[in-house]
């Protein structure tokens, strides 16, 4: 079966970044660009913000990259543009509490028990007050936290933890969410639950862009609209965005059980033999002298 | 856990016995403590039931009570106000300008009461300022110290993330390193008490004025009282300085119970 699928309007845009820590000697990301913009699911009616893994491997520069599309890092040069709040088509640079970012550890206010992590949330996400605490509610049986809601942040384990996480971030109502190695650590089984909640978010609001950054290759294939592979330059001079590989071209995207899909297969083939660097240009030669 | 392993497990390395097995070293150790008492320094040390008699005399004719309240009053003006010093200072570490007046405070550590207290008894306007002042030069440094250490071992990702959620700087330092942190600091503040306990009895006799149980213990030792009432007197104190220790862990644990939950394993 094909799948039409279009592009639209550009929710976040990369272009050119450059980033250095301390002299500014040793670049890790250099002349980085990339675009993500609305797109039409096969299954949707409406165009949706694009879902988008970043995979890399360790030391590709992942860590600086979140850190700089947080607003938390700057970067040397170049720009990163965002839409402003959702359902607004103005673009502006990215600042710190635009895009909400959802870490490996799934930090919560620890000070704070779960219904009043979640209620601060609601407080930033503009939500009227008199609607937050049902909304709270609400999201918490819906994530299956119900229960936890008088516990503190201690007292959960780390896929309900993740949970919380996320859900803060709905409340919260970002234009972009990125979630930082969401799968590292977990079994298989909380790791399904993690991308079916993953899937669940980017389908809430039309033109909310949602991030992955991982190292995993089969969750990134089979979640991903788009997989931008982050590779580090061969002659140091810092990160770039390799290759693209576009899963709704390929009909792998938003099919169910793609994993079982002759495509889904070949994908993660070709991605691997990249990041081995069997790809374009041969394979890595192993330099032992060094 | 049969007997055998619960034996095995007191003294394995970080070992967890069980039931009866915890008491037995407890038991143990204040059995040994008694003997070495009662066996090894009876000549030394008055026996429990000497030092048990003479706080009737110690009540009556020292002024026992009088003295403790003189005590309570100065260590809680002065615990207070150094407490209150002590996390203005540490938390002035966020302000990198203000990081080297920080630093010195704590330096002050390495500095003798000895020969200093002349300087806050013309400070002040009373003696019993003087005393006050004198306790606060003792305890901020070391508490400052503490509270410090807590402050700066904030975690990058806790701050990083309230960044994320689009809080003032202000805003990340109160819920990241104050309300997060409360349980610790108190709990560091609750540890530095017993050391401002030691330097309470001294402060009492570099500043004689007001009395308390640092005089009482001086007079006591100078006059050519018994051991049994000077040891009454530091049993007193022992006690005195148990139970506000107790209290005081209770409380941290009532008023910051989230601080607790992760030290011991709350993951149901």
């Amino acid at each position: 079966m094909e799948y039409e699928y279009t592009t639209g309007r550009p929710l976040l845009q990369v272009s050119g970044l450059d980033f250095a820590y301390g002299d500014g000697k040793k670049k890790v990301l250099s002349d980085l660009s990339f675009e993500i913009n609305d797109i039409q699911r096969p299954h949707k009616g409406s165009p949706e913000g694009e879902l988008i893994v970043i995979l890399g491997e360790s030391g590709s520069g992942k860590s600086t990259l979140l850190g700089l599309l947080s607003g938390i890092l700057k970067p040397q040069a170049g720009t990163i543009k965002i839409i402003r709040a959702l359902g607004s088509d103005d673009l502006g640079p990215v600042q710190q509490g635009m895009v909400g970012v959802v870490d490996q550890a799934s930090t919560l206010f620890d000070h704070l028990t779960v219904q009043k992590n979640l209620l601060f949330a609601a407080r930033l996400g503009k939500v009227p007050e008199n609607q937050q605490k049902d909304l709270v509610a609400q999201i918490l049986d819906d994530f299956g936290c119900a229960e936890q809601w008088s516990k503190y942040p201690g007292q959960l384990s780390g896929g309900q933890r993740q949970r919380v996480a996320i859900a803060r971030q709905i409340l919260r109502r970002p234009s972009v969410i990125i979630f930082d190695e969401p799968f590292s650590g977990l079994d298989y089984k909380s790791k399904m639950r993690a991308v079916n909640l993953i899937q669940q978010v980017s389908n809430i609001h039309t033109d909310q862009v949602v991030l992955v950054i991982t190292h995993d290759i089969h969750v990134a294939v089979q979640i991903a609209d788009r997989i931008l592979f982050l590779e580090q330059r061969a002659d140091g001079s810092g990160a770039r965005i390799a290759e693209e590989f576009d899963l709704m071209q390929r009909g792998i995207a938003w099919r169910p059980d793609n994993t079982m899909l002759p495509e889904y297969v070949n994908l993660v083939h070709e991605i691997q033999m990249r990041s081995l660097g069997q790809g374009k240009g041969g394979p890595k030669k192993l330099d032992l002298q060094k | 856990m049969n007997d055998k392993s619960g034996f095995k497990e007191l003294y394995a390395l970080n070992g967890k016995p069980s039931g009866y097995w915890r008491i037995i070293p407890y038991a143990f150790t204040v059995l040994m403590v008694m003997l070495f008492w009662f066996m090894v320094m009876p000549k030394v040390i008055p026996s429990i039931w000497e030092i048990l008699a003479a706080f009737p005399t110690l009540m009556a004719k020292q002024q026992l009570l009088a003295h403790w309240g003189s005590t309570i009053k100065l260590t809680t003006i002065a615990l207070f106000c150094s407490v209150v010093a002590s996390l203005l200072i540490s938390f002035m570490t966020v302000i990198p300008a203000m990081r080297l007046v920080v630093a010195l405070v704590t330096k002050m550590r390495f500095l003798s009461l000895v020969g200093i207290s002349i300087v806050f008894v013309m400070l002040a306007h009373d003696l019993s300022t003087a005393r006050i002042y004198l306790l606060m030069f003792g305890i901020v440094p070391y508490m400052t110290t503490s509270i410090l250490s807590v402050i700066v071992s904030v975690d990058k990702v806790r701050l990083d993330c309230a960044k994320t959620l689009g809080l003032s700087p202000l805003e990340q330092v109160w819920h990241i390193q104050v309300r997060e942190k409360a349980g610790d600091i108190a709990d560091v503040i609750r540890q530095n008490l017993a050391m401002a306990f030691m330097m309470l009895t001294f402060v009492e006799l570099r500043v004689r004025e007001g009395g308390g149980v640092g005089v009482l213990l001086d007079d006591l030792h100078k006059n050519g009282h018994g051991y049994d009432e000077i040891f009454a007197l530091q049993l007193s104190i022992l006690v005195v300085g148990i139970v506000i220790d107790a209290v005081s862990f209770k409380l941290i644990r009532w008023i910051f119970p989230f601080a607790f939950v992760k030290k011991e394993g709350g993951i149901e």
